[in-house]
């Protein structure tokens, strides 16, 4: 109790300094929990993506030599069945495609209305936990007769029919007319992998690209079996592929691995092209150096200003210690003392910093990757409350706020602790 | 008053030295974050090679014999996809908000597609220096729908005449410049594209570099290929509406069946350049202002730095100023004392940010364009300046204070 009273007198006492101290822990702590908040949106785990962290995602094929030049791009059907079907370590493999035009759909007669079609096959339902709020997905069947049915999102569903019970209507999609099977809750166009307006049965038709041997237009989902690590998957796509590539070597050209499959992260980041290896490993160096900046440099202001605190308080500290009082309790004091101050600065920090992101992040961070989307839809996005407030981000910025303390304060309550009782009380004016 | 200036910053070493470490740190990152912002947008001045205003973009779809919409050929004529897309651009150049209207394939900005070509004289064996460009397919009214410009005088009609006959034009290009000198020399040449010598190509004329996106430099060049709209499919429309009118268009788009639809063939997506643009452009807009974000973070960490250590210093010279005042000191000494205090420290910073940063900068990772080394020592420059001012301004209020302390009272406290 006394500590809290002390605590209090202190900062009435020092107002300017107690000020300037809160709004540098509070600026580095919105700082730093910002970059990290956005830097999570891209594997946090919500619906329909509940299971990000064990699915993985095989796409595109880089072919080198022969008649093909350097090529590369999204992967043919039949190439990507090859490399990814009935791997051992994958539990569930849905096929799908890996883009698509915008597309017109409408009511019959009614106006037109463009979104963002995904053709996808049955098990992208079983990988992803999408919520129907009508009907139900397409099933192996509907696949396999390229059945003209879709899923719309609930938000199409009420701008085409005005109510989302829509399952058993028509829309018509390009002009060809598609039975609705079922409805699902919107996805955050942040969800790459599963994002958008409304979902079409994918086949083989729609995995390929004209004629081109390899290249096409397939993207594959991989939900790991538990136990496994994603390393043994990828060595086992990359077992597929030395097979896939001596077919490739009969055309005098060489098959090129790109160590996929890629985890969210990597998908999310998606500032790579299909012709090289996505490098993380220097993004999160970067990311590192960046954290470390962004609380080295607020901590040695902080470290001056508590160095400045401290100084006040020499005569107390003289006192007490010439009463009985050990260094280490004093330093866990002045260590403790400053951790509150440290805690209001955090808590006001993180409160911005979730304010900002939800308001005007995108004008500030693209979650979509450099060279993914250009869709306005997609590059306005901002993450939702329920991707950044999860209890991982909030014991990160208690933690981060202990570290400042610890950067900040331990240098100067150190030295505090050791002045002599003698000396202190002498200088006492 | 130096000497004495002097020996106190070196009394107060402890702080001081956590000041300029921080001064050097803060000072090194915004030189890097202000050279990498000017590497970013020197180009966004620099021309476009084309005028984005009032430009659209259309796609052109077609209806499948599957569709209960399609129109058979026992309803309505010959099924054909060009005589209906014809009618459809001839209805869209009719529109009275209209200015131009072009097919094209890869023909307009703001996408990153890079469909590299590489032409070559068609009368010189192993031409060694082959001209490669970003090959955008397009009508000849392309010319007037994006405003193109000749780098050699000719004007607008002159260059889309030079596409109906089916002429290439090419534009300046940075790579080939710098190892073959000015592209304008090929002007008049008959070259190939590619390896395909089945077709000779005489070049028209040079224009200025069709960038794909603002940030970008000319980086190699464009090919202009002509597309005779009644001969070649492609699914994309650019058109050019009247200063102004790009309003009344979208509503005479949306509300006018006839524009939109001939038999099989519809027209949709009506997007204008700047909406493509900002989606394009997206990624490095964003980098941008984050960076600017950052260079203004740090300027505010060295100001709550300054103003907090220098607060609770000026507390503690209360007597030494008090008794100086008391000898003539006057206020403006005082407050010049305190600042030149702060600029000393930041010269010191700058000598160990000048150490560490010109080996850094100057590297291949940092200087990827090879800027010369007086772009770097303007732009430290300038940093010494912002953070100087930064200074400045974090001291004024502690200075304030200690510019007003009443030397009787102050030294009565005492």
């Amino acid at each position: 109790m006394n500590y809290i009273r002390q605590i209090i007198y202190e900062m009435r006492h020092q107002k300017m300094m107690t000020w300037v101290s809160i709004c540098g822990t509070a600026l580095a702590i919105f700082l730093v929990m910002t970059f990290f908040m956005t830097d999570q949106v891209k594997t946090v785990e919500v619906a329909p993506e509940t299971h990000r962290q064990k699915i993985y995602i095989g796409q595109n094929i880089h072919i080198s030599g022969g008649e093909w030049g350097d090529s590369s791009g999204s992967m043919h059907y039949d190439a990507a069945r090859s490399v990814y079907d009935n791997l051992e370590s994958v539990e569930i493999a849905s096929f799908m495609s890996q883009w698509s035009d915008n597309a017109d759909i409408n009511v019959r007669g009614g106006e037109a209305i463009s979104s963002l079609p995904k053709r996808v096959d049955e098990n992208f339902w079983k990988i992803y936990d999408f919520r129907f709020v009508s009907g139900h997905p397409f099933d192996k069947a509907d696949c396999d007769s390229d059945a003209k049915k879709a899923v719309l999102s609930r938000s199409l569903a009420r701008r085409l029919f005005g109510e989302d019970d829509v399952a058993g209507r028509e829309v018509m999609v390009n002009m060809m007319p598609y039975t609705v099977v079922g409805v699902v809750e919107d996805v955050s166009p942040l969800l790459s992998t599963t994002y958008a307006g409304f979902y079409l049965v994918f086949t083989r038709d729609y995995g390929m690209s004209g004629n081109e041997k390899w290249f096409g237009n397939t993207q594959v989902a991989l939900l790991l079996k538990d136990g496994v690590s994603p390393d043994r998957l990828r060595q086992e796509v990359k077992g597929r592929y030395a097979t896939l590539g001596a077919q490739v070597a009969k055309e005098g050209a060489e098959l090129i691995y790109h160590e996929q499959p890629y985890d969210a992260e990597t998908v999310a980041e998606g500032g790579y092209g299909s012709n090289n290896t996505p490098d993380m490993k220097s993004k999160h160096v970067l990311s590192y150096f960046l954290y470390g900046i962004m609380i080295l440099l607020p901590a040695i202001n902080l470290s001056s200003m508590t160095r400045s605190r401290l100084r006040h308080r020499v005569s107390e500290i003289g006192v007490r210690r010439a009463f009985g009082a050990r260094r280490i309790s004093i330093l866990v004091q002045m260590l403790g003392e400053n951790f509150v101050i440290t805690i209001i600065g955090g808590v006001i920090g993180l409160v911005l910093s979730v304010v900002f992101i939800l308001l005007a992040s995108n004008l500030f961070f693209l979650y979509s990757g450099s060279m993914s989307s250009s869709s306005l839809d997609v590059v306005n996005a901002r993450p939702s409350f329920d991707m950044l407030f999860t209890w991982s981000n909030f014991f990160v910025a208690l933690a981060l706020c202990f570290i400042l303390n610890l950067i900040s304060a331990t240098v100067p309550a150190w030295q505090a602790s050791r002045v002599e009782p003698a000396v202190a009380i002498a200088k006492v004016k | 008053m130096k000497r004495n200036l002097l020996k106190q910053i070196r009394n107060e070493w402890r702080d001081n030295i956590w000041l300029v470490i921080e001064l050097a740190v803060v000072g090194f990152s915004i030189w890097l974050l202000v050279f990498l912002l000017y590497s970013m947008t020197k180009n966004l001045y620099s021309p476009r090679g084309f005028d984005p205003d009032d430009v659209y973009s259309i796609s052109v779809r077609t209806i499948g014999e599957d569709s209960p919409e399609f129109v058979s050929s026992s309803a309505g004529g010959d099924v054909n996809y060009y005589v209906d897309r014809s009618d459809l651009l001839r209805r869209l150049r009719e529109n009275p908000n209209v200015e131009a209207v072009a097919v094209h394939s890869n023909g307009l900005p703001y996408n990153y597609n890079f469909m590299g070509n590489s032409l070559s004289r068609f009368d010189v064996d192993n031409d060694s220096v082959p001209y490669m460009g970003n090959l955008r397919k397009a009508s000849p009214e392309m010319v007037r729908v994006l405003r193109l410009e000749s780098r050699t005088g000719l004007t607008q009609q002159q260059l889309e005449d030079a596409l109906r006959r089916g002429e290439l034009l090419i534009s300046n290009d940075m790579a080939y410049s710098m190892e073959s000198g000015d592209p304008v020399a090929l002007k008049g040449e008959r070259v190939v594209i590619g390896n395909d010598s089945s077709q000779v190509y005489k070049i028209a004329d040079v224009i200025d570099c069709v960038r794909r996106s603002d940030y970008e430099p000319a980086f190699r060049g464009s090919i202009i290929y002509p597309l005779d709209e009644d001969k070649r499919w492609t699914s994309g429309i650019a058109l050019r509406v009247k200063p102004g009118r790009g309003k009344a268009f979208e509503e005479d788009f949306r509300t006018d069946k006839t524009l939109q639809r001939q038999r099989n063939v519809y027209l949709t997506d009506l997007t204008s350049l700047s909406d493509i643009r900002e989606g394009c452009q997206r990624s490095m807009d964003v980098k941008v202002r984050m960076f600017s974000v950052v260079v203004a973070f740090l300027i505010v960490t060295i100001f709550l730095g300054f103003l907090g250590t220098f607060w609770f210093r000026m507390q503690q010279r209360v007597s030494e100023i008090a008794i100086r005042k008391v000898s003539g000191a006057r206020k403006s000494w005082i407050f010049r004392r305190i600042v030149t205090e702060g600029l000393i420290l930041l010269a010191v910073s700058m000598v160990i940010v000048s150490a560490v940063g010109w080996p850094v900068l100057m590297t291949d990772v940092i200087n990827e364009m090879n800027e010369p080394w007086y772009v770097f020592l303007l732009l430290e420059c300038v940093v010494a300046l912002i953070v100087a001012i930064g200074i400045v301004i974090s001291l004024w209020y502690p200075a304030r204070k200690a510019m007003d302390i009443e030397p009787a009272i102050a030294i009565k406290a005492e």
